[in-house]
């Protein structure tokens, strides 16, 4: 065992023999990986669909000022909220965050497919296809199969796994149609949405019922969607009483591994759902929406064997289901203020890595919004959510309990006070939370907003934000791989252990500041920066090697424990510009930064690139023709610990489509993606060392509405 | 054979209470501006001309009409004269809608922003909005609007019903609009089908 030890302590690397390839993992950078990847439990975030300064940055794009509301078109103007939810009209340039908005006619003009392609082209987004199914999307770094500092809401109600700590991204699946917009906010939203809402949030807002009548149908046609075919259709059933219903089959194909071969990451399946949103009285809003799922993927499973002395590669096929009810009720009160109830219940059984989960959610959250003189603005709201997460073994993965039941309560208060009107605000806010893992937690925030004129606006942030240990940081452990120990010596595993001592959330300080610009009326400049502090972050301590005799044969067991007590820092930034060229050309570029580093082992941040550029442009043709394309640079990943090459190199990536209305009831595009890169690695998956590549991918849409 | 290797340091024992201190002194920075500034709540009212969002976003519609109307030609002097926009009487939108046609140019004609006050006037504009309240006027003005070939904007139930040809109306909060076509047409304006088709409604003619 001394052995393995020094073999780990001065090569700090071991073999795993794996289907005929050979592996090398660094057992403590493995082990790192594996914190990001497994985490949550307990408590999560309370999401406040809409509120706040930079919340309804956030529930209200629009507040575009004058100069750029006769940049929209009408189809945009007609879903500019007359009344944001912030009676301030608090918006998108002028909001104290780093904020993007990802809107319905980006998502038509680039054919995002999902919600995380949708995502790629936001600046300080770190989005990589890890197989056909599976993703790894973060907002300002750590980023993993289960990133566990970005949260991500769908109209309201949480994705963000409370056992997985992560979102699984496989099954969260609103027809692009439907969506309309998708708000990043990079930096902690913990004032408002809580624990988890560490590095980011990410928030899909769905258009309502009365925005999605008559029927549509969607057909796409490509090398990997194959096909895809979303019917909706939206009806009134009288009075202000809307209602739409859709129902989505998709085929995915598989995409490749290095060597050119399927990787058998096939995924198909059916996905439905309902939205009905009513207006009883002038004053109240009721929506009503549902989604249901039922998801067949092709995964490759490695399981460790000690019994033959190998790492088996399984092709399995892993089935997903699950349902989801949310509903909300909007009362205004007057022309400032308004309350709202929400609850939703998620019911999901996933299955993730050669290991399951069966969740069940339930969420009621109470908003309240009012003015206290002419200069403040309270946002304030309680909750409570009730969690069930059932986790039965399996043959890579033990949990310690398997029924997990989390209650957690939370209140929060923000207050946007004026010390100028319309020029200088200061935004204090704070939220309360109480959950059953790491008891009462506090995060506190505080923002400045400048408003010099309208073309400028000035901020600054700091805000104290908490990620709650995942289920699989307290309670699992995990079988990761198998190794021979030496020549003709007994076979060796290496497992991961969850560590029930940690009772305590990881924290962040972080400080903020950003600067927007209009210099005319057809540029508009954003600027962001960040430094966060990072402690008590909890990683996997090196392997401490035994020998046992349980289960058998006996072998060398290489075990490596969470422990909390790390600490980190990052710091970077994003600039993103958009210029309108002509009427009819519009560029969008940004670029984002990302340094960081985690100690006590002094390792750079291994799992996001530091360098990305993006630029997209959005050409409109005479004769109902659009031409959009993308170019992407997106950084190595960095991994100075690991004696081998970078596992995920840099890459460029273009996309192109063309689009053509020829009547405003059918709508024809084709796109291709990753243009002249036959393929590329976008990120190596922790749970396998399968490595799967992106393949250049052709489509065609066909949309028919009436 | 249970023995065990750390092989990672131990965290220094220092960090909690440096984290602990980072924590006090943020809470205290937070809690101080709060009740530095809870008083404030007890200001004066901001005062200056704030354009309502609703008008703000009618602007913008209305500036976007232009695109989607076609006048007769007899309507221009030439194919860059101007596109004029008048506002009856009273002008709801401030600077917002001179703001937005300011540097615009639909085809090859710029747009431009007046006040209205007479019949005699409104004959010189392309597009006439009639703010509520108005409509009364509108009604005086009515052949007028008719025989110059004037495209009426308005945002009440009375303009619709006294024949304006392009009604707002408020969905929720949306800013929506009707058409009236059979209006339009007898104006002599033709409207963009796509338009016609953004409409909640379209009157057509019976």
């Amino acid at each position: 065992m001394h052995l393995v030890c020094a073999r780990i302590a001065t090569k700090g690397r071991f073999i795993s023999p794996h289907g005929g390839t050979s592996e090398s993992i660094e057992s403590s950078k493995l082990a790192r990986q594996l914190r990001t990847e497994t985490s949550r439990k307990a408590a999560s975030m309370l999401l406040c669909a809409a509120l706040g300064a930079y919340a309804s940055a956030s529930d209200t794009p629009s507040a575009n000022p004058a100069a750029s509301l006769g940049d929209l078109s009408i189809e945009q103007l007609m879903n500019e909220p007359v009344t944001s939810v912030s009676k301030k009209e608090t918006n998108l340039f002028q909001s104290p965050a780093a904020v993007a908005v990802v809107t319905d006619d980006d998502i038509s003009r680039m054919d995002f497919t999902s919600i995380p392609e949708a995502l790629r082209f936001v600046p300080g987004v770190d989005v990589a296809r890890i197989d056909g199914s599976t993703w790894a999307v973060s907002v300002r770094g750590s980023n993993s199969e289960f990133a566990n500092d970005t949260l991500v809401l769908i109209d309201g109600r949480s994705v963000y796994s409370t056992s997985f700590g992560g979102v699984f991204w496989k099954t969260q699946g609103v027809p692009m149609q439907d969506i309309d917009r998708i708000e990043v906010i990079r930096g902690p939203g913990s004032t408002l949405w809580g624990a988890n809402a560490l590095n980011g949030v990410i928030n899909v807002i769905s258009k309502s019922a009365q925005e999605t009548q008559g029927l549509l149908t969607t057909v796409s046609e490509g090398t990997e969607d194959d096909p895809s075919v979303t019917v909706r259709y939206g009806g009134s059933a009288g009075g202000a009483v809307f209602y739409r219903a859709y129902v989505n089959y998709f085929n995915r194909n598989e995409q490749v591994l290095p060597d050119g071969a399927d990787a058998g990451d096939f995924s198909h399946g059916w996905r439905t759902g309902f939205r009905l949103d009513a207006k009883p009285s002038p004053s109240d809003t009721f929506t009503l929406e549902g989604d249901g799922y039922d998801l067949t993927t092709g995964e490759s499973e490695t399981v460790p064997r000690i019994d033959l002395g190998e790492n088996q590669v399984l092709n399995i096929l892993s089935g997903d289901h699950g349902e989801d009810i949310l509903g909300k009720w909007v009362r205004r009160t007057s022309d400032a203020s308004q309350w709202s109830v929400q609850t939703f219940y998620d019911h999901y059984h996933n299955a993730v890595g050669g290991t399951q989960e069966i969740n069940d959610t339930f969420d009621v959250e109470f908003q309240d919004r009012f003015p206290i003189g002419a200069r403040q603005d309270i946002v304030s709201g309680m909750g409570y959510r009730f969690v069930r997460g059932v986790l039965p073994p399996s043959s890579v993965a033990t949990w310690t309990p398997e029924l997990d039941l989390v209650h957690l309560y939370s209140a929060f208060v923000q207050d946007q006070v004026a010390l100028l009107p319309d020029r200088l605000s200061l935004i204090p806010g704070a939220k309360f939370e109480h959950n059953d893992v790491t008891g009462f937690e506090f995060e506190p925030g505080v923002r400045l907003l400048w408003t010099p004129d309208s073309a400028q606006t000035l901020w600054l942030g700091a805000t104290r934000a908490v990620r709650t240990p995942a289920l699989t940081e307290t309670a699992a452990r995990f079988a990761v791989a198998e190794f021979p120990t030496s020549p003709g010596g007994p076979p060796g595993e290496v497992e991961l252990a969850g560590n029930p001592a940690i009772v305590r959330s990881e924290k962040l300080d972080a400080y903020e500041a950003g600067y927007r610009i209009r210099p005319t009326s057809q540029v508009s400049v954003d600027v962001a920066a960040f430094y966060n502090v990072y402690h008590d972050l909890i990683g996997y301590a090196p392997a401490v090697a035994q020998f046992v005799f349980n289960p058998t044969p006996p072998h060398e067991l290489l075990l490596s424990t969470a422990e909390p007590g790390g600490t980190g820092h990052s710091y970077g930034g994003e600039v993103s510009v958009q210029w309108r060229v002509t009427e009819r050309w519009r560029l969008i570029a940004d670029y984002s930064l990302l340094r960081s580093r985690f100690y006590p082992d002094d390792s750079e941040s291994e799992d996001s690139p530091q360098h990305q550029v993006h630029l997209r442009s959005y050409l409109d043709l005479p004769h109902g023709f659009e031409l959009n394309g993308a170019l992407a640079y997106v950084g190595h990943i960095v991994d100075t610990e690991s004696s081998a090459p970078q596992p995920v190199p840099s890459y460029v990536r273009m996309d192109l489509g063309l689009v053509w209305r020829p009547s405003p009831v059918v709508e024809v595009g084709v796109w291709g993606q990753n243009l002249g890169d036959r393929r590329h690695l976008e990120f190596a998956s922790q749970l396998t060392p399968i490595l799967v590549e992106v393949p250049e991918e052709i489509a065609v849409r066909i949309t028919w509405k009436r | 054979m249970l023995e065990q290797h750390r092989l990672l340091p131990q965290m220094p024992d220092e960090r909690p209470h440096h984290s602990l201190a980072r924590r006090r002194s943020l809470y205290a920075v937070v809690l101080g501006l709060l009740l530095l500034l809870w008083p404030l709540g007890a200001g004066t009212p901001s005062s200056g001309a704030v354009i309502s969002r609703k008008f703000q976003i009618q602007a913008a519609f209305v500036f976007n009409f232009t695109r989607f109307v076609t006048w007769p030609s007899h309507r221009f002097a030439g194919a860059d004269s101007p596109i004029i926009i008048g506002v009856l009487d009273d002008n709801p939108f401030g600077d917002e809608l001179a703001a937005i046609v300011k540097n615009r140019k639909v085809g090859a004609r710029a747009v431009e922003v007046r006040m209205v006050a007479t019949a005699a006037e409104a004959g010189f504009v392309h597009i006439l909005y009639v703010g509520a309240g108005h409509e009364g006027r509108m009604e005086e003005m009515r052949e007028a609007l008719r025989a110059a070939c004037v495209l009426t904007v308005g945002e009440s139930r009375r303009f619709a019903e006294l024949g304006g040809i392009i009604d707002f109306v408020l969905d929720g909060d949306k800013v929506r609009f009707e058409i009236n076509l059979e209006a339009g047409e007898d104006a002599g304006l033709k409207i963009s089908a796509q338009l016609l088709n953004l409409a909640t409604t379209v009157r057509r003619k019976s």
